[in-house]
């Protein structure tokens, strides 16, 4: 390989030191942030949007919809407010614990590169934990006592998992990507990725504690 | 104002807006400016004023007159400031265009940066023509707010691709102690509307959302599923119109007319004691009201 | 500046420099996009199809959503992310691959990080999407000729209307900051590349993969509902709405990260010197329609995903009697939508302030009024969404509040026309042919902002909402504004990116042609909307014939004028004469590299000392930047040479 280039004058670019990406992907994760952070406060706007309106408790009524095919109008709910009441609130905490300790531990590996040891325990355990909580997650989605059909606040509740389940996603995809690295000894000098991993899993665990209080507090 | 005490109002902030140049030179741009922004602000005057009423139709309400009016007031007060940019673009196009050869850049112009002045009086001037649109819309929208004690309630259903009216029966009073008798519930197919009675309309849709726009009463709301939206006006002329759709609402949507016509009071009152059968007396179509 | 040094493109690379990148292109996206749609199509198929309430939507959803992954992982996009996450970060070598060095014009149809290559990307889409468009807004017209014409059936006609219009304001959102704030804007601030080259490649590729769906929509039912795709209609539509949301969620991908990556560039990427008062306003106006970008962005990524569930699961966020609200999707698609306008608008204004500072050879007038003005616009459009709601029955007490916000908007765009004109006055005037579009701009905005200000007005809007009028009104704001003043900066940046000079003899025949078509099209339209004569409608009153006809003429006169302006960009880059590095003697950095620009952009580094703007100005003052160690190497030098 024979490069005649004067590389002196060429250092950023395509190849920047630690400390410029670091800079770099910092300031791109928080408007990052701050564009996702803006979906959630309209997510969160519109629950209450559609609560206020509140026609027949948020429950659908037993005609079908001439605009929405999906509706057949049979299996309209009985008081169905009552089930949910006992049904969903206790996974929805597990869920949210299970994903803010992501963010926990994400935070202690970084702590723990920062002192000069080795993250891969406490990003294993994240991993695992973030693993757990995509599991919560899904089981709580099969086992509500109502459908996506079933009115404006199953609508929402269920809304509010997905994109719950989509953020638990991400997150994992990164602590999978960080404990890797970490595995292959790649955080030994600089733990800057750490930190923006630790920062990422904790909006996500924020986000979902944001979802999950809203959607269970306000029924 | 004249272009004399343009020259003399300026003069001393002239060796701001163009240091180093003679003073002669000055004048020259500022009258060949203002001469233009004069022409062409008049020029918008004028066709605010004169053009407006022929564009528009004739409107028979005063909410339909008020939409004319500040299509008038607002061409009239935007004149100026339009009219001002175009005479700067158009003045430079016509007096300071490099005229050489285009292949290579002309001489710098001088490096004008920005001008306080200028910059301020600009600032003010738009800022006074904001506070006049809104001061006039709110007064406008306002006084389009009073709300009748008594007025004929007609409910407006929008379906694909249909507009239905639904008359209560109901009992209106009229200024001058005359009454207005709906004896019995009517169901109808077309719109009309006695002179000089304010007309409550109830709008809502069976389906999607339509747009329920009676055009020459310069009024309108969307019919929304699942709600009930209210607009009131006084017809007050005699004439024709239609009812459109203004809402994209499917295949069909150009074809979500009905025809629509405001008679006499007593007119109405008799075709309505007759079981609203058959065609109300027909009046003189308004200009551009009529359709096929 | 020396040519003897070696170019940074002419680097000799391992034979296995690239790795997966060598072997993945347009093509091997496209076949995997394919595969992975058919694959999702089969399963689909065999699995939820038999759903007789959503099945079909869900099959369409699947199939979209794999062509777009299949698409994405074929061209490249997914590489870095893998090898990241399995440790094997890419050496200079890959890095030098993915920006194209030793590929030739092959690059054009690569995942390639270099920023230029990008805009060249995103310059060809956008004709092309501005093609596709421009020929749907013919069948429009066609149709329109004459009231009872039958040229399209009325589904036809509502699946055109409903594309022409996203295709636009796709191409509109792409086509400044997709073409210019990549290739040029990187090179402003004197950067080597933007902030992350492969993210930028990847908002390209991203955009590409979201325009089949969009055009899928025709084979699938077509959409009903216009672009704005009012719920509940759309949520009554066919699968073509699942297509058309499928697009949208994937090109919402490409403008975050798009605006992500224009701002980092920015604040992290600035040569020495170049201060914030120091960058050309271009810089600034790309940087604003990015943020603004990432504030619209959510609300339209919300608005899809809750319309794709509506239809494809059966919720009822928008579905009225199922306890949902239109209002709600007309909140949250205004939220988007008005900020969008000036996402669209802004970046063409600093490119036109840049072709009207360059051919007065003045300084922009009032630079940070100018700046204020874009940043006040870009704050005031997020308080403005439901002045198009004004007649919708939402929440009437808020018209008064709302009716404040949209006139308010009125005083920052008045200072942008300040702005221009204040460059303009006693300038030198050099009406090449970037100018005459920055006149037209003045000539179109000025209506359109006036007209503007009559459906800001709740009275007056009782009116004019949902007809001609507002056709008119937004056509004369974003073609005849954004668009025209795009053209301009198109113009001004031909030689830089092409290499060559545009043939500005045809360029102004084409130049007329599109100003005059413009006029007649439009004006006879505004006179329509007067009239009464309501949107989106396959056939109308006669009452409204001899207008439409004249608007149907004046359209296919415009038309003709962007296809010979098209020939002439078209003709002028194959065949153009060769452009020197700064045909307009302008003094910002993108005009003191060599063109074609190399790769990493300077030879020398340039250290900034000025702003861009010093005309007129006398010794050092009128110098923009200095390069290398040769300290007494000016621009102006540079000029002369």
């Amino acid at each position: 390989m024979t490069t005649t280039h004067d590389t002196a004058t060429h250092e950023g670019g395509h190849h920047d030191t630690p400390e410029q990406r670091d800079k770099k992907e910092l300031s791109a994760l928080i408007l990052l942030i701050a564009g996702d952070g803006l979906f959630l406060v309209l997510e969160i706007l519109t629950w209450f949007y559609l609560r206020a309106l509140n026609p027949n408790h948020g429950w659908r009524f037993s005609t079908a919809s001439p605009t929405n095919p999906a509706t057949s109008g049979s299996n309209n709910p009985h008081d169905i407010t009552a089930e949910v009441a006992k049904a969903p609130v206790s996974w929805s905490l597990l869920v949210i614990l299970a994903t803010l300790a992501v963010g926990g531990l994400v935070w202690f590996g970084e702590m723990r590169s920062r002192k000069g040891e080795s993250p891969v325990p406490a990003l294993g355990l994240a991993l695992l934990t973030g693993l757990v909580a995509i599991g919560l997650q899904v089981y709580q989605f099969q086992t509500l006592p109502f459908q996506t059909t079933d009115g404006t606040y199953a609508s929402c509740f269920e809304f509010f998992m997905a994109s719950n389940l989509a953020h638990q996603f991400l997150a994992l995809i990164v602590v999978l990507g960080v404990w890797n690295r970490g595995r292959k000894n790649l955080y030994a000098r600089n733990w800057y990725q750490l930190r923006l991993a630790r920062i990422w899993t904790m909006w996500v665990g924020i986000s979902a504690l944001l979802l999950g209080a809203v959607s269970i507090l306000f029924v | 104002m004249s272009s004399d005490h343009q020259e003399v109002s300026n003069d001393s902030v002239l060796d701001d807006l163009a240091p180093g140049l003679d003073r002669s030179l000055h004048r020259q741009y500022i009258r060949g400016i203002f001469v233009l922004w004069f022409i062409m602000t008049v020029l918008g005057v004028l066709a605010g004023l004169y053009l407006t009423p022929i564009l528009m139709p004739h409107m028979n309400s005063p909410e339909g007159r008020a939409a004319v009016k500040t299509v008038i007031v607002f061409t009239v007060a935007a004149a100026p400031v339009a009219a001002l940019v175009c005479a700067v673009a158009l003045y430079s196009l016509l007096h300071t265009r490099h005229r050489g050869s285009l292949d290579h850049p002309p001489a710098d112009g001088p490096p004008l940066r920005g001008n306080a002045l200028a910059s301020g009086v600009w600032l003010i001037t738009s800022t006074l023509l904001v506070v006049f649109l809104l001061f006039w819309g709110l007064t406008e929208w306002s006084a389009q707010q009073v709300v009748h004690a008594d007025s004929l309630t007609i409910n407006v259903i929008g379906q694909q691709w249909i507009w239905d009216y639904n008359l209560p029966a109901q009992t209106v009073r009229l200024p001058g102690g005359r009454e207005l008798k709906i004896p019995k519930e009517l169901a109808l197919s077309k719109l009309n509307l006695p002179v000089d009675v304010p007309v409550t309309f109830n709008v809502t849709s069976k389906d999607v959302t339509h747009g329920f726009w009676p055009v020459n009463l310069g009024i309108q709301v969307d019919a929304n599923p699942g709600q009930r939206t209210v607009i009131r006006t006084v017809p007050d002329r005699l004439g024709k119109f239609v009812v459109r759709c203004s809402q994209l609402c499917g295949l069909n949507h150009a074809y979500m007319y009905t025809q629509a016509q405001v008679v006499p009071d007593q007119d109405f009152q008799a075709w309505v004691q007759g079981g609203a059968r058959g065609p109300i007396l027909a009046v003189a179509s308004s200009q551009n009201g009529s359709t096929k | 500046m020396t040519a003897t040094q070696p170019l940074l493109e002419d680097t000799v690379l391992g034979p296995k420099a690239g790795r997966l990148y060598r072997r993945q292109s347009f093509a091997t996206g496209l076949g995997l996009g394919i595969l992975l749609g058919a694959i999702g199509w089969f399963i689909a198929q065999n699995t939820i199809q038999s759903n007789e309430n959503f099945g079909s939507d869900m099959t369409v959803a699947v199939t979209m959503a794999g062509w777009v992954i299949g698409f994405n992982i074929g061209i490249g996009t997914f590489n870095a992310v893998i090898r990241w996450m399995l440790g094997h970060d890419q050496d200079k070598d890959d890095e030098l691959y993915a920006a194209g060095v030793g590929q030739g014009k092959a690059r054009y149809w690569k995942y390639c990080t270099d920023h230029k290559v990008v805009g060249t990307q995103y310059l060809i889409l956008v004709f092309i999407l501005f093609f596709v468009g421009g020929t749907l807004a013919m069948m429009i017209r066609t149709q329109l000729l004459t009231p009872n014409s039958t040229f399209l059936s009325p589904q036809t006609y509502n699946a055109i209307v409903s594309i022409h219009g996203m295709c636009m304001i796709i191409a509109t959102i792409i086509m400044v900051s997709g073409p210019f704030a990549n290739f040029i804007m990187p090179i402003m601030i004197g950067a080597k590349d933007m902030a992350f080259p492969r993210l930028n490649a990847m908002s390209f590729w991203v955009v590409v993969s979201a325009v089949p769906p969009l055009l899928a929509t025709f084979f699938v039912g077509g959409v009903n509902a216009g672009w704005t795709t009012y719920a509940p209609l759309s949520v009554q539509d066919g699968p073509a709405m699942i297509c058309f949301a499928i697009t949208i969620i994937t090109f919402v991908v490409s403008v975050t990260v798009a605006g992500i990556n224009t701002i980092v560039t920015v604040l992290t990427m600035r040569a020495e010197g170049m201060t914030f008062a120091r960058m050309p306003i271009f810089v600034w106006a790309s940087v604003i329609g990015g943020g603004l970008g990432l504030y619209a962005m959510p609300a339209f990524l919300l608005a899809m995903t809750m319309m794709v569930a509506d239809k494809a699961t059966g919720t009822s966020f928008f579905v009225a009697d199922q306890g949902g609200s239109g209002w709600l999707w007309e909140n949250v698609f205004w939220i988007m939508g008005h900020p969008e306008v000036y996402v669209i608008l802004i970046p063409p204004v600093g490119a036109l302030l840049e072709v009207m500072s360059t051919f007065s050879r003045k300084p922009v007038f009032a630079y940070k009024l100018a700046i204020g003005a874009m940043t006040g616009v870009a704050g005031l459009s997020i308080m403005v969404w439901a002045h198009h709601m004004f007649t919708t029955g939402w929440a009437p007490d808020l018209a008064g509040p709302f009716m404040l916000t949209t006139e308010l908007i009125s005083i920052p765009t008045g200072i942008i026309f300040l702005c221009a004109i204040g460059t303009l006055w006693r300038g030198s005037n050099w009406v090449r042919l970037p100018m005459y579009f920055g006149f037209l701009f003045l000539w179109n905005f000025i209506i359109g902002g006036v007209t503007g200000i009559y459906l800001s007005d709740v009275p007056a809007d009782n009116y004019f909402h949902g007809n001609m009028f507002v056709t008119a009104h937004f056509h004369y704001t974003l073609l005849g504004g954004a668009m025209i003043a795009a053209t301009a900066g198109l113009c001004y940046w031909f030689p830089k990116v092409t290499g060559r000079m545009l043939d500005e003899k045809i360029g102004k025949w084409a130049f007329w042609m599109i100003a005059i078509g413009f006029q007649v099209t439009y004006l006879a339209q505004f006179y329509e909307g007067f009239k009464g004569m309501p949107r989106r409608v396959a056939n109308y009153d006669p009452l409204f014939a001899p207008e439409n006809l004249i608007s149907s003429l004046g359209a296919f006169l415009l038309m003709a004028g962007w296809v010979v302006l098209l020939y002439a960009l078209v003709s002028s880059w194959r065949h153009g004469e060769i452009a020197p590095a700064n045909p307009w003697s302008a003094k910002s950095l993108e005009w003191h590299t060599e063109t074609p620009v190399p790769l990493e952009n300077f030879l020398q580094d340039p250290k900034v000392i000025n702003d861009p703007y010093g005309y007129g100005a006398s010794g050092a003052e009128q110098v923009h930047a200095v390069f290398g160690h040769h300290s007494h190497h000016t621009i102006e030098e540079g000029v002369k040479q």
